[in-house]
């Protein structure tokens, strides 16, 4: 039976909530088990990696958000101000929840001192606790995200790595069979992609803390399929008037040539076939004497000029990227 | 004023400050409604509950979000009710948690709508069978708490504090042309400097970082402001818009960063040309706040700057020594780039348009 990926979260979620209630309340009898409760609650991700990055940052900024509200407290004693930095620290987290886990973090830490300060229970072994309990709650999830019904942000990476190349492939098949025409939602189904691999790549990097030469390669491989995809964008609204400038017909047959060859390096690459060498090493001189000879006959501007070298420039530099990103995955 | 451009840089549309005053308005306000009446516990869970309820408002509509804060209302009440009834008989209430923990995460399948308040609800619960001292004596006090925090909550954000809908998430596009500004600056300073500066490139770096992640959040959250099918195509448009002129502006950074580390072909006068070129690209963006959108027409037609660059790319490629070197191709790669980029602001002020008439349409 395959479980919806939702289903496995919930999963997850119980069972590190089981786990830290077990441990907490059961086996070390904690005051305050529901501090190590609800940081496994809230630290429970739909990936391995994004866990353990919010477990870092939840753990660390403890640490600083509590000592420093501590240090506060005793250095403006009990009195009314107390509210003003409750209040001020909470917005602080609800303002920075969606963007900026590591500074909501902060926030609450701060809060939470001011908050037990209030109804007069805050004191140094109540911070030590609070740094205990997070920890052990942290730790428990990210355990049990690891181990219980696991989802991996790499894969997640490798999954979207494989569409991205696919929907480039697409939209230079398209250049090539239809280069009257470019269909901008091939081009928008890539961009949605290429966002949703920005984030898995930036959870899968706390995977990766303790394999820092995949992680430079994964990061490597993202990196080249970027700049791939920016120079795609520029290509496709590019497309039209490089097409219909007369100066491409004295370049006709090496922009097919050029068009054919990376279209069929973006397929072998999709299918995890070797790279085909790059097309610029190939035919470097018949270009540059093609450049030459067009503008020695002084007919066109500059600007049909840059149009044509733009255009040439991005289609290498897509193929140089698809024939690294097949090296990088040969590493892999 | 800077406080507002410093808001508006890392909160486009402002929907995160609006978000957390709201909140904290509202728990303040419980906290002080319910503590001479209602004891401390209960005003802690009341307060809670309306920070919680504030911020559990998904939808588009006014409507949608009545109806995820209603859910929420009802999810805390049960919890709480279920809380306070289960504390006497811990085995009880800690498997009840348990449950609570696997429904409050499988609820996402549902969409939005059940993504944050579900685990709210949760912690509610968890905060109610372990916070001392509460028996079923006080039962009243919390239902009475929690039925203050949804008045409270409900009565600030539709009475009090409106929500703005689609507005805000027009802001949020037009705020990421301050983002664009902010990049344009750090580009010109890149060309005015003779050497690289590392933390200024890293600052950048960050700058392109944090604006991918704005476009993440904006495509995720695309559906939520469009009113029927043909505007949700429209708003996907503008966006798309967007993300091509960012995609120029980055394209531009990585030319300028490549021709700066070449430092020696350099020539003074085309550094010139260019900076003159980012400074009418500064302008532009500078007058496209929401009201003054209207006077890019007029900075369009001042195209003295960019026959600068023009001029410069003509001088690279008819020199008699002119090979296609990455010095070329980077010349070429900027030309395009200035000639394009107020074109492109020209296309997110008419798509603009266009999903203002679509969404009258739909409103009619």
């Amino acid at each position: 039976m395959k479980l919806s990926n939702e289903t496995k979260l919930g999963l997850r979620a119980a069972v590190a909530t089981l786990v830290t209630l077990l441990l907490t309340t059961h086996v070390f009898h904690l005051p305050r088990s529901y501090w190590a409760i609800l940081t496994t609650m809230a630290l429970v991700s739909a990936s391995w990696g994004e866990t353990v990055m919010r477990a870092w940052y939840r753990i660390g900024m403890t640490i600083v958000g509590c000592v420093l509200g501590t240090a506060i407290l005793w250095w403006l004693g009990p009195n009314e101000w107390r509210w003003v930095i409750l209040f001020v620290t909470s917005w602080v987290v609800v303002f920075y929840l969606p963007v900026s886990y590591a500074k909501a973090m902060f926030g609450l830490g701060v809060a939470i001192v001011m908050m037990f300060s209030l109804i007069g229970m805050w004191n140094n072994a109540m911070l030590l606790e609070r740094i205990y309990e997070t920890i052990i709650g942290a730790v428990v999830a990210v355990l049990v995200t690891r181990v219980v019904l696991p989802q991996q942000a790499q894969s997640q990476v490798s999954i979207l790595k494989k569409q991205a190349i696919d929907a480039m492939c697409v939209v230079l098949q398209q250049c090539r069979d239809r280069p009257e025409h470019l269909a901008p939602k091939q081009l928008a189904q890539l961009n949605q992609i290429m966002v949703d691999l920005s984030t898995a790549l930036n959870n899968a990097q706390y995977e990766l803390f303790f394999i820092p030469k995949r992680k430079q390669g994964v990061q490597a491989a993202i990196r080249q399929l970027d700049i791939a995809h920016f120079y795609l964008t520029q290509l496709a609204n590019a497309w039209q008037s490089v097409h219909t400038a007369p100066l491409m017909q004295a370049f006709a047959q090496l922009s097919t040539s050029l068009i054919s060859h990376v279209a069929t390096q973006a397929m072998h690459i999709a299918q995890g076939m070797p790279a085909l060498p790059q097309w610029y090493s190939l035919h470097a001189a018949t270009l540059q004497a093609q450049f030459t000879q067009t503008r020695s006959a002084n007919q066109y501007s500059a600007e049909a000029f840059m149009l044509v070298t733009a255009y040439f420039y991005w289609l290498q530099r897509v193929d140089e990227v698809l024939a690294q990103l097949a090296i990088l995955s040969n590493k892999q | 004023m800077q406080l507002n451009n410093w808001l508006n840089r890392y909160d486009p549309g402002l929907n995160r400050v609006r978000d957390a005053s709201k909140s904290i308005l509202a728990m303040a306000l419980v906290a002080l409604i319910s503590a001479p009446w209602l004891g401390l516990v209960a005003t802690v869970m009341g307060s809670l509950s309306a920070f919680f309820i504030c911020l559990s408002h998904e939808g588009i509509t006014p409507r949608q979000q009545l109806v995820s804060m209603g859910y929420a209302a009802i999810s805390f009440a049960l919890c709480v009710f279920l809380g306070v009834l289960l504390r006497p008989t811990p085995w009880m209430a800690q498997g009840v948690l348990i449950i609570l923990c696997f429904v409050a995460f499988y609820l996402r399948r549902y969409g939005p709508r059940f993504v944050i308040a579900p685990v709210f609800a949760a912690i509610t619960y968890l905060l109610v069978i372990m916070l001392p001292p509460l028996g079923p004596m006080t039962l009243p006090q919390m239902m009475l708490a929690v039925v203050l925090a949804v008045v409270v909550a409900i009565g600030l954000h539709f009475v009090v504090w409106r929500p703005s809908g689609i507005r805000t998430f027009q802001q949020q596009l037009w705020s990421l042309l301050s983002r664009y500004q902010v990049l344009v600056t750090g580009l010109r300073q890149c060309c005015e400097q003779p050497r690289l500066n590392a933390d200024q490139c890293f600052a950048l770096k960050a700058l392109v970082n944090e604006t991918e992640a704005h476009f993440r959040q904006l495509y995720a959250h695309l559906g939520r402001y469009a009113y029927n099918q043909a505007h949700q195509a429209a708003l996907h448009d503008w966006v798309q818009c967007q993300y091509t002129t960012f995609k120029t502006l980055q394209m531009a950074w990585e030319s300028i960063l490549q021709l700066a580390r070449q430092q020696a072909q350099y020539a003074p006068e085309r550094r010139q040309a260019l900076i003159a070129v980012l400074q009418c690209w500064y302008d532009a963006l500078s007058s496209l706040s929401l009201q003054q959108r209207v006077a890019l027409q007029e900075l369009a037609l001042d195209s003295t700057q960019l026959q600068a660059v023009t001029q410069a790319f003509t001088q690279v490629i008819f020199s008699p020594d002119a090979h296609v070197t990455a010095y070329f191709v980077y010349w070429s790669n900027i030309t395009f780039a200035c000639q394009r980029m107020i074109e492109k602001l020209h296309d997110v002020v008419q798509q603009s348009n266009r999903c203002r008439s679509i969404r009258r349409e739909a409103l009619q």
